[in-house]
């Protein structure tokens, strides 16, 4: 290709990033993105493209031909999809209501304290505490998450939260949600009916069939947890609720050993009708996840890349045959890459959402930037406590606004990768994997996998059938 | 290790850093300078009995690219403030709720006794501005009022009168 950069029309060609792939050219602006052949790339830059052509048409109108630019369509379009930023307030509350649990997983983050000792456990005054520190975020909608360890064990506090809120939510009148994330096995009848009537989403592991989950999440004992999660998944599918409230979703955890068997994981989400597989990568956080556990359960990057794609060909390959099966992380880069509002998820955006989007209330009131950051437990990432400091202490502090910088894409390379508008930098992982806020974001896994996943996605959407199930995935 | 000298008039620094950026993960870069106007780059395989022909050639043809990028975002560079700070520069739009006691309202709001006096509604959220039709005169009224700035030779546009 020859182009002759002093000869570039400055005052014709707009901004744009690009990156080759395979045989065109990817380019995107902060809202659209185009592909060129290698020929139309180089007549683009000298200023020989067709005027009354389409792919001329085409570009003028995303915004790629400078005096013909609509910027007032820009603005317009740069600020629906980038309207997180405008928002005022955390909405996400994380509360870890005990740091108990009852399993054993070979992956776990969170690291387990003995199981008799409650001291583990939310009490009421933090949880009162908690919640009114969650509505002093401006935000007029607020989500609160229970996690843990395992949140059952605490179902006393969880419920005392929720009538706290609903409470109090009485004269603030938010739009209040709750989830919850549970293993499932201290589920009762009485416990869930009351979660439908309060509308708590619930959401579960499931991290395959049998001989995958039980291998990954054993009991204490060590039992596997297999049919207990299953046996409750059949009976939440087949119950009739509101439609308001979200039955039962699933996560899957993968291992190398997952990974080996990852149509099978995905047989199994088809299995249950839980349409929505989200395959994630493990994030190597906590106390818990040393070299050892690493070399036996984790893999590299390029290995997890390898089995990812062979997962989303099958899932492809079953939406091909008819079967609505969707993958998460795929769907919010779908929704940042063709929807006008985009996506806010929290992970990929700029900055990302630790202390902006969301915070995590630990069991004994402590506040950290994100779900994450309290996994690691470093003091980096703690920014007050429910009875010191209220939520401007909180959300201004000087460690949150290190956080703020240190995920903000435009001080990085990232500012030249023509992923930049689907991509989102996590300052937990940097620091506890790199030992750094800043690192080479080039040589991060993270960095990695999201380039070989867009680089799917752009390869994959030439193919028209693939293109309408990825849109129908998004509608 | 393998050296490749870049001429720096054909070639700013700032292109051929961002270009040995991109190859940290694989290799050791070293740049020095060579002679006037001229620059080394000494490139070293992380790994045992890697042909470096190959790299190099990608070094070159990556150093184009990041040439194009940095022209084309020096270029851009006005346009491109322009329209994100249009986009961010209103004040959010208040909460559409039913809030007879204002207790949604901001501290600020709750807490503020002066009446802001803004004649020149720079207070008003980007909608208020939109819903007129004025946003680019008001968002961007600094940057119009200058006859001869980039942005109105650009537009070919009077400033004053645009």
């Amino acid at each position: 290709m020859s182009i002759e950069i002093d000869k570039i029309n400055g005052n014709k060609v707009g901004f744009f990033r690009f990156k080759k792939l395979n045989d065109f050219y990817l380019l995107a602006n902060e809202i659209f993105f185009i592909k060129l052949s290698e020929t139309d790339f180089q007549n683009f830059l000298n200023g020989t493209l067709d005027k009354e052509g389409d792919i001329y048409k085409d570009l003028a109108s995303k915004g790629f031909i400078k005096d013909k630019i609509d910027v007032k369509k820009l603005t317009r379009l740069y600020r629906t999809k980038n309207n997180f930023l405008l928002k005022k307030g955390v909405s996400l509350h994380i509360i870890i209501i005990t740091k108990r649990c009852n399993h054993l997983c070979v992956y776990c983050q969170a690291g387990s304290p003995e199981l008799q000792k409650d001291i583990y456990d939310m009490k009421e005054d933090v949880a009162q505490k908690t919640v009114d520190l969650i509505f002093q975020s401006p935000n007029k909608n607020i989500t609160i998450e229970f996690q843990g360890g395992e949140p059952l064990i605490n179902f006393k506090t969880i419920k005392f939260i929720i009538e706290y809120a609903k409470e109090k939510n009485k004269k603030l009148n938010k739009n209040l949600n709750f989830s919850l994330v549970t293993n499932l096995s201290l589920m009762t009848e009485e416990i869930y009916d009351y979660f439908l009537e309060s509308k708590v989403n619930l959401c579960t592991s499931l991290d395959g069939p049998k001989h995958v989950h039980d291998k990954n999440r054993p009991f204490l004992n060590p039992i596997g947890s297999y049919e207990i999660v299953s046996g409750w998944i059949k009976k939440m599918k087949k119950k009739e609720v509101d439609p308001s409230v979200k039955k039962i979703g699933a996560l899957p955890t993968l291992t190398k050993y997952s990974l080996e068997h990852i149509k099978e994981v995905i047989d199994e989400y088809i299995k249950y009708d839980l349409r929505v597989i989200h395959l994630r990568q493990l994030s190597f956080l906590g106390n818990s996840f040393g070299d050892e556990k690493r070399e036996e359960f984790g893999y590299s990057p390029e290995e997890f890349i390898f089995y990812w794609k062979k997962g989303m060909d099958y899932i492809i390959e079953k939406n091909k045959k008819g079967i609505d099966i969707r993958e998460r992380g795929v769907m919010i880069m779908l929704e940042k890459i063709f929807k006008e509002q985009g996506n806010a998820f929290l992970d990929l955006r700029s900055p990302c959402g630790a202390g902006t989007g969301q915070l995590a209330y630990f069991y004994n009131g402590d506040v950290y930037s994100c779900d994450e950051g309290r996994m690691t437990g470093n003091d980096l990432f703690l920014l007050g406590n429910v009875f010191k400091n209220n939520y401007e202490d909180i959300t201004e502090c000087p460690k949150e606004k290190a956080l703020i910088t240190a995920s903000t894409l435009e001080n990085f390379s990232c500012d030249e990768c023509v992923y930049k508008p689907y991509c989102g930098i996590c300052p937990v992982l940097n620091y506890t994997l790199y030992n750094n806020l800043f690192p080479n974001i080039k040589m991060t896994d993270r960095c990695k996998l999201h380039t070989a996943m867009l680089d799917y996605i752009f390869l994959k959407i030439e193919d028209r059938e693939v293109l309408e199930i990825f849109k129908k995935w998004i509608r | 290790m393998e050296i490749i000298t870049i001429d720096t008039k054909v070639y700013s620094l700032r292109a051929i850093f961002g270009t040995a950026y991109v190859f940290l993960d694989n290799y050791y870069i070293f740049l020095d300078n060579f002679e006037d106007g001229k620059i080394q780059v000494k490139i070293k395989s992380k790994k045992e009995n890697e042909d470096l022909e190959k790299i190099i050639d990608e070094f070159k043809n990556e150093l184009i690219n990041a040439s194009l990028r940095l022209k084309i975002s020096e270029e851009n560079k006005k346009i491109r403030e322009i329209i994100v700070t249009s986009a961010l520069y209103g004040r959010v739009e208040a909460p559409r709720i039913n809030d007879p006691k204002g207790i949604c309202k901001t501290w600020e709001e709750s807490h503020s006794q002066v009446k802001i006096n803004d004649p020149k509604g720079i207070c008003k959220t980007w909608e208020e501005i939109n819903s007129n039709d004025n946003v680019h005169k008001a968002v961007n009224n600094e940057i119009l009022k200058e006859k001869n700035s980039e942005y109105c030779k650009m537009f070919k546009c009077d400033g004053d009168k645009n």
